[in-house]
């Protein structure tokens, strides 16, 4: 029997979507299913072997790792195998979360279907085509940004806006590479080619000053779907653009591309850091913090050498973690959707867990000391400071911008005049159980790094197009 | 059908164009933006009959009209535009709001509603009316002068009139993008930036395969921005019922 692998990862999150949609309102089921899958999936993409004969169940399989349609193909090769891992990973991380916390009917069927689009976009070829799964996983994550009780549309109106504006630039630019092969004009056509490729993934990828999208949609959609959005959304075009870097050498060492996404990095890291200051809304703060780490991974693939681009790798997967556990704090603190500073006062005194989780995780995503993303950002500074101490700066400073807002933000929670008698600790007995050991998971990965880190850069440097 | 790449019909279509930004920059009533983004994709499919392969003009047509019957069925779901004298009771008194359109109600959880100021020719929306113009004016000349570079028309290889035409779509398209947070408008807008660009692409990559997508990336646009004029106007009628 022939067993096509893209298809059938791609069967599967459809199949898990399809019975999570019928589950309907028993969220517990939902996510056991969703649980289940992910897991499923994890293990096969880990471990399936390419082009081979397999005796499963009694029946002996023929592996076919490419899926042809419309003249184009999805392949899954060694190449995508670790993109991959790493999205059932950060999804696996997300659904566990998710266990404590009051979601959306829709959470589920629609974070599955953006799961799916997203690993057609890693394994579809030629990468132009990916831009169309990117433009229909905008669309997918309106409906996670956006419900009837969360009615602002800005922030999923926004994020469609970019997404719209930047497909087409990375459309252009395969056009581009297509007539590159004229030797006549072969490296003005690839100076173009750069430069359209550089804009479509700053649109992309959010640097400013398309950024708005991500405070915005922290602010107005439910946080831990917005979360889920920003993180699956932001990895699908980061592999988009390590796929083109993979595939084209002359973009890695293109001074148009250095250049663009150099300054647009910076740009974000010192916009992030001083709209964050400003902020009283631990939603809105939170996009920042995120906004200053995405503006530190695309840094990475600014360095030269290849250790850059698996410090991004790394720093990629070591935000996860720390995002899930913001989301597990701010969706206990504030299962009504008001994060404000103002709405939330005194809260730390009703639900210590919930906002030590919250305030962890939030630091943790900016390499604060201590945390899980500490070594790494070291790491970084290391880098920059050798190759480019401005943008080595700015990112320091940046963290210092948020630090200090969520220093407002901790008095406001730690406001004792608020409190009343009432402790909400015995409400929600799963989170509390996840909001204290996310914490520690994370102090005790960030104290003994070595820990974890090793599986994180194993998983890093197995993508070969990276490390040779 | 030659007609259709003579150098009269795509002034026309130019003018038109700048006619449908104009138009959907300045109007409020949705049915006829309804009808100007139908006549935008009516200019680009005329344009496509002697520059595609009949099958791919065919395609294009589908495909504009299925975008055209998602806005019309939104903007029906949602009863086309502003709601006339709506009445609503909040907290201890009653607020008469005039002629509010659901694309510029802000309406917070938390907050009492936003009294819009009453439509008609008042300073404030004579002023709205002039800017909008203004910027319709400046975007048009800057899309017509970055068309007419020797530099654009090297690289796309395209009747210059088709160039320019492409270019003020996409320039008026990011305009209305730009100037409303309205998911209607804003599709319409991205809807209109699109048609622009698939103008020049699918002249540069003319095969079956680019077509399919750029009408998956439209009907994308027209559906997302329908579900969030939906969930906008659900929340409205809520209010409206309090």
């Amino acid at each position: 029997m022939v067993v096509n692998i893209p298809f059938l990862l791609l069967a599967f999150l459809g199949l898990g979507a399809g019975v999570a949609w019928f589950a309907g309102r028993w969220q517990m089921l939902q996510l056991g299913v969703a649980f289940i899958v992910t897991a499923i999936l994890l293990i096969f993409t880990a471990q399936v072997p390419l082009e081979s004969n397999v005796i499963a169940l009694g029946q002996n399989l023929t592996l076919q790792p490419a899926l042809a349609f419309a003249g184009r193909a999805l392949t899954f090769s060694d190449q995508v195998r670790p993109a991959l891992v790493m999205l059932l990973l950060i999804a696996l991380l997300f659904y566990i979360g998710a266990f404590s916390l009051r979601l959306a009917p829709t959470f589920v069927t629609a974070s599955m279907l953006i799961l799916m689009l997203v690993a057609a976009t890693v394994m579809v070829k030629p990468f132009q085509f990916a831009a169309l799964f990117l433009q229909v996983l905008a669309v997918s994550a309106v409906f996670l940004l956006s419900d009837i009780t969360h009615f602002k549309t800005r922030g999923a109106l926004r994020l469609l806006v970019f997404f719209t504006i930047g497909v087409p630039f990375v459309l252009l630019a395969g056009w581009q590479l297509e007539g590159a092969g004229n030797a006549q004009s072969g490296i003005d056509i690839l100076d173009q080619a750069a430069l359209l490729l550089s804009i479509g993934f700053l649109v992309l990828l959010s640097v400013f000053p398309f950024h708005s999208w991500v405070p915005t949609a922290l602010e107005d959609a439910n946080s831990y779907a917005a979360a889920f959005v920003i993180a699956v959304v932001n990895l699908a075009v980061l592999f988009v653009l390590i796929s083109s870097l993979a595939d084209f050498d002359w973009l890695r060492s293109s001074y148009i591309f250095q250049n663009v996404f150099g300054w647009g990095a910076i740009a974000t890291v010192v916009v992030a850091g001083v709209f964050a200051v400003g902020q009283r809304s631990f939603g809105r703060l939170m996009g920042y913090a995120i906004l200053a780490d995405l503006g530190a991974t695309y840094l990475t693939f600014t360095l030269t050498d290849f250790s850059g681009y698996q410090i991004g790798l790394v720093l990629l997967m070591v935000r996860i973690p720390a995002i899930v556990l913001w989301g597990i704090g701010i969706g206990a603190l504030a299962p009504d959707g008001n994060d404000t500073f103002d709405a939330l006062l005194g809260a730390a005194w009703r639900k210590p867990f919930a906002a030590l989780a919250m305030f962890i995780g939030g630091l943790s995503l900016i390499g604060f000391p201590l945390t899980v993303s500490f070594p790494i950002r070291w790491q970084l500074y290391q880098e920059l400071i050798v190759s480019n101490p401005w943008a080595a700066y700015a990112l320091m400073l940046s963290s210092v911008g948020i630090i200090l807002a969520y220093a407002r933000g901790a008095r406001m929670l730690l406001d004792r005049s608020a409190v009343d008698a009432q402790s909400d600790l015995a409400d929600n007995p799963i989170n509390n159980v996840m909001c204290i050991v996310g914490t520690i998971a994370l102090l005790v990965f960030g104290v003994f790094p070595q820990l974890i880190l090793p599986f994180f850069t194993a998983l890093a440097q197995s993508f070969p197009q990276l490390v040779g | 059908m030659e007609f259709f790449s003579t150098p009269v019909f795509l002034n026309v279509a130019l003018l038109l164009t700048i006619g449908c930004g104009a138009a959907l920059l300045l109007l409020r009533d949705r049915r006829m933006q309804v009808g100007v983004i139908f006549t935008v994709f009516l200019v680009a499919v005329l344009i496509f009959i002697n520059t595609l392969p009949s099958y791919l003009v065919l395609a294009k047509a589908i495909a504009a009209i299925i975008v055209t019957i998602m806005f019309f069925a939104t903007a029906w779901q949602v009863h086309w535009i502003e709601t006339p004298e709506l009445t609503s009771t909040i907290e201890s008194g009653t607020m008469s709001i005039q002629a509010v359109s659901l694309d510029e109600l802000d309406v917070e959880a938390t907050a009492p509603l936003q009294i819009e100021p009453e439509r008609g020719l008042t300073p404030a929306n004579i002023s709205t009316f002039i800017f909008r113009g203004l910027i319709v004016v400046f975007l048009s000349i800057v899309a017509l002068r970055l068309a007419g570079f020797d530099a654009t028309q090297t690289i796309l290889s395209l009747s210059p009139e088709i160039i320019s035409i492409s270019f003020v779509m996409i320039a008026l398209g990011i305009a209305v993008i730009g100037l409303t947070e309205a998911p209607f408008r804003a599709g319409l807008g991205m809807v209109m930036l699109l048609t622009g660009f698939d103008l020049v692409y699918a002249l540069l990559q003319p095969s079956l395969a680019v077509v399919a997508m750029l009408a998956i990336v439209n009907i994308c646009v027209a559906l997302g921005t329908g579900y969030l004029t939906l969930v906008r106007a659900e929340r409205f009628l809520e209010v409206e019922e309090l």
